[in-house]
């Protein structure tokens, strides 16, 4: 039993008392001081304009830049958890025709540099000129597109990356499906459900528990990835910075920019998939607490505020 | 009257491994019955062929007269397909050793999914049955607790609610105390045997001789992929025919 | 199931083997260009003028990409440099007395490249008046900048202001994409300027539709026109040449020792004939070749 009132001198009982933690305290100072002093070399660095980055922080051309590195991710990330659920749902199949389809996808897809990959679908018209869909052995036509106009840079790379991004997501998906324990499959199918209600309501929400976290690092490669559209003329934040920089010579300052937004939309990024991973831990008890610094200094302070 | 469950002269081999060797066995409708026999004898396996969960090599196995995972054409019997199996399973529902509860669904979600899911049943109208249920084996009030926070006993009291909302004609329990806790293997046969004074047809895989003598109508002794003796309790426990049995209930009943 | 899986297999090797191949433009007669005679005097006259740590080290560090067909590109076996400006840079070496150590760089590490000291000079930056605060640019050819097209000219283009509207493909941070967006800022109707990391990616764009123009050096767009597939995929369009883009090797500004010895082993280069026969053996125009070898000449 925990009493936290005192009882005076005469009082039996022991009470409990966080200890105080000395070395946790001067690390903590250690570190600070740390990154103190490197965050001020860089700032106090001569061979850095400060006003330079100011300028271009918010310069139309990196929010231009910013905007199309989301938006490319999102779609990238988003072609390929569809496309990658499919795949890794294949690779369990007993058909051998889908495993060998999957196989081969991932096989292709993975071992081709995504650079060569972006490159082929942002110059897919000299491969063909035009894309067409006709039903065979008639003259009708469904569709008929000249390449070069479907294929905007934004397609190109989102075709590239996202394809690209598949094949990997495909293999996330499949550590997750097999982290799911045979029981649960058990369980479901004698309870008469049909085996794509088993994968849609009980095994993919357990699965995505597994799926979540490599996820979310795949997002945020493909994040840093899309700058590899430089080579079929796009426009992402770094390429944006780094044009801008062969114009005025400032490459660092033009860098650190570049630099200060990635950091941000990986902080966000990171953040969804906290999210996330909270939402699916639901019902799992055990990897639950955090030990979060920000979160524990908060609560020390607000603590020693209270007494 | 056609037999509940009725199990003829099924083989089946993993690879070189012969698990199940001609093996027979009869359930009357509305009975219970206790299979028992040292490990490795196919118990588990002989019960997850029953449902189709596993295949079977040869023989056939029917519940109440239609066979679940194959159908006959003269004389060959071929695989039927997923979905044809799954509308099969129907009436017949299995609660396992180690609970198998879903584990990203309350205990009362657990309950519902089969109603609300394969039997198409309102979400409203499933919760209050499926709160019935937990009722009837005394977890209701922990109706809105995820699975990791019941204790072993509760699970398998959440997983025998979910095989009886879905008011099966057969239930297969395989091993249903075996991971629990000494003190609370209790509570689960009572449930256990309060279900089988209901009239459905029970098919219990145990180790618990005490509650094959108690409440089982039936029992039969499994020995290396087949069925040696199946008898009321008083029969087969006391005096069995074969040798193999009495070695295997010396070492048990001592 | 093996059968199906072999199938599958053997289709796919077949839907690999259907692949578009790269073109390689021919290469000029790989003919050994003399060097001109260079004698004990010349050689020390020259030496002199170089800085000191430059001459102990016995070699000039220059930077560039390989890419930049007939400037500097590779041989057939994908390792000899060949090119006239690196056959120009190498005869300026054999005057100076030193080696010519080369290092592949895209054309967007040069700069900071030689910002950090990893190379002396750059090879393929043209001379441009806004660098002219961090770099000083020994020009030697006056580089005209021109339209390649695709062959046939469909657009009929002719113009800066014919390309108004169209899309422009250009080599990112270039005199050439400066000009044309000088020039987009008096279209009714705007270009769409695509800016790529290489010359030849540019072209690639024209080639395949995706731009179609690209806006770039003279010499290049002159060579790749009249070579690639014997001249039936590009051509030059009529109207040119704009603004000249003089090819140079840059320096770093304060390297000033250098920088002269350079522009007077250009310069005796020039004299003697020997860069004009260079460019020749590439296709490339002489009459453009600076005489006096001028330093900023875009100033």
């Amino acid at each position: 039993m925990k009493t936290a009132e005192s009882l005076g001198s005469e009082s039996s009982a022991p009470v409990f008392t966080e200890p105080r933690r000395y070395g946790r305290w001067a690390s903590a100072a250690g570190v600070l001081l740390l990154s103190y002093l490197i965050a001020k070399s860089f700032y106090t660095n001569p061979f850095i304009e400060h006003s330079v980055i100011g300028e271009y922080l918010f310069h139309p051309v990196i929010l231009g830049g910013v905007w199309v590195t989301i938006t490319l991710a999102v779609t990238a990330m988003v072609l390929a958890t569809v496309l990658g659920v499919i795949l890794g749902l294949m690779s369990r199949s007993s058909n051998p025709v889908l495993t060998g389809i999957n196989r081969a996808y991932i096989a292709f897809f993975r071992a081709v540099p995504l650079l060569v990959q972006i490159l082929i679908w942002g110059n897919l018209s000299l491969f063909f000129q035009r894309l067409t869909l006709t039903i065979p052995f008639t003259s009708i036509t469904l569709i008929d597109l000249d390449t070069n106009d479907v294929m905007t840079t934004f397609v190109a790379g989102a075709l590239g990356l996202g394809l690209h991004q598949a094949a990997r997501m495909s293999e996330v998906v499949r550590a997750g499906i097999n982290s799911v324990g045979r029981g649960q499959f058990d369980a479901a199918l004698s309870l008469g459900m049909q085996r794509r209600q088993v994968t849609f309501l009980v095994v993919l929400p357990q699965a995505m528990r597994v799926i979540v976290p490599p996820a979310g690092n795949e997002f945020i490669s493909v994040l840093k990835a899309t700058s590899l559209i430089f080579v079929i003329a796009g426009g992402d934040l770094l390429t944006n910075a780094q044009n801008i920089a062969a114009t005025n010579l400032r490459v660092l300052e033009l860098l650190t920019v570049a630099s200060i937004w990635y950091l941000a939309m990986v902080a966000i990024a990171t953040a969804g998939q906290r999210l996330l991973e909270r939402r699916y831990s639901k019902g799992y008890s055990g990897d639950q607490t955090s030990t979060s610094p920000i979160r524990m200094a908060v609560q020390k302070v607000s603590a020693w505020l209270q007494r | 009257m056609v037999a509940a469950v009725e199990i003829t002269n099924v083989s089946k081999s993993y690879g070189d491994v012969e698990v199940l060797i001609n093996a027979s066995l009869v359930v009357e409708a509305g009975t219970t019955l206790g299979l028992i026999g040292p490990s490795g004898a196919g118990k588990s396996t002989l019960l997850r062929c029953i449902n189709h969960l596993e295949t079977i090599d040869s023989g056939t196995i029917k519940v109440h007269g239609e066979m679940v995972g194959y159908r006959r054409e003269g004389n060959r019997l071929f695989e039927l397909g997923h979905s044809e199996i799954a509308r099969r399973r129907a009436g017949i529902e299995m609660v396992f050793q180690h609970f198998n509860l879903f584990p990203h669904m309350t205990a009362i979600e657990n309950v519902m999914a089969g109603p609300v899911y394969v039997k198409g049943v309102g979400k409203g109208e499933a919760r209050a049955v499926a709160m019935e249920h937990l009722r009837a084996v005394a977890v209701e009030n922990r109706a809105d607790f995820y699975p990791s926070e019941l204790s072993g006993g509760q699970q398998q009291r959440v997983g025998i609610a979910r095989a009886l909302a879905m008011d099966p004609t057969v239930i297969l329990l395989d091993e249903p105390t075996s991971s629990l806790d000494p003190a609370l293997v209790g509570e689960v046969l009572d449930t256990m045997s309060e279900l089988s004074g209901r009239g459905i047809t029970m098919l219990v895989v145990t180790h618990e001789i005490g509650f094959a003598r108690s409440s089982c109508d039936d029992v039969a002794i499994m020995v290396d992929g087949g069925i040696i003796e199946q008898g009321p309790p008083g029969d087969v426990l006391v005096n069995p025919k074969e040798e193999r049995s009495r070695v295997f209930l010396r070492r048990v009943i001592g | 199931m093996r059968r199906s899986r072999r199938t599958l297999i053997a289709l796919l090797a077949v839907f690999l083997i259907v692949s578009a191949c790269g073109d390689d433009a021919a290469a000029p007669q790989a003919a050994t260009d003399a060097l001109p005679p260079a004698t004990e005097a010349m050689n020390g006259e020259l030496n002199a003028l170089l800085p000191d740590d430059i001459r102990a080290a016995g070699a000039i560090k220059a930077g560039g990409p390989v890419t930049e067909i007939p400037a500097v590109y590779l041989e057939e076996d994908a390792v000899t440099r060949t090119g006239y400006m690196t056959d120009l840079v190498n005869a300026v070496g054999g005057l100076l007395g030193v080696e010519i150590e080369f290092t592949d760089m895209p054309f967007a590490s040069l700069i900071p490249g030689l910002q950090r000291g990893s190379i002396d000079m750059t090879l393929t930056i043209s001379d441009k008046n806004t660098h002219h605060e961090v770099l000083d640019f020994v020009d030697y050819l006056g580089n005209g900048l021109g339209i390649l097209v695709a062959a046939g000219n469909p657009n009929g283009f002719d113009s800066l202001e014919s390309l108004c509207g169209h899309t422009v493909a250009a080599l990112a941070g270039s005199v050439a994409v400066g000009v044309v967006t000088e020039a987009n800022e008096s279209c009714a109707d705007p270009m769409e300027i695509k800016q790529f990391p290489g010359i030849s990616y540019a072209q690639l764009a024209v080639r395949s539709g995706q731009a179609e123009a690209t806006f770039g050096p003279g010499a290049t767009l002159g060579y790749v026109s009249a070579n690639l597939e014997d001249g039936t995929v590009f051509e030059v369009a009529p109207g040119g040449p704009y603004t000249v883009q003089p090819d140079a090797f840059a320096f770093l500004k304060g390297n000033d020792e250098l920088r002269d010895a350079v522009q007077a082993a250009l310069q005796r280069l020039v004299d003697d004939g020997t860069a004009a026969r260079i460019l020749e053996k590439y296709g490339v125009d002489p009459g453009d070749l600076y005489n006096p070898i001028p330093i900023n000449v875009t100033e």
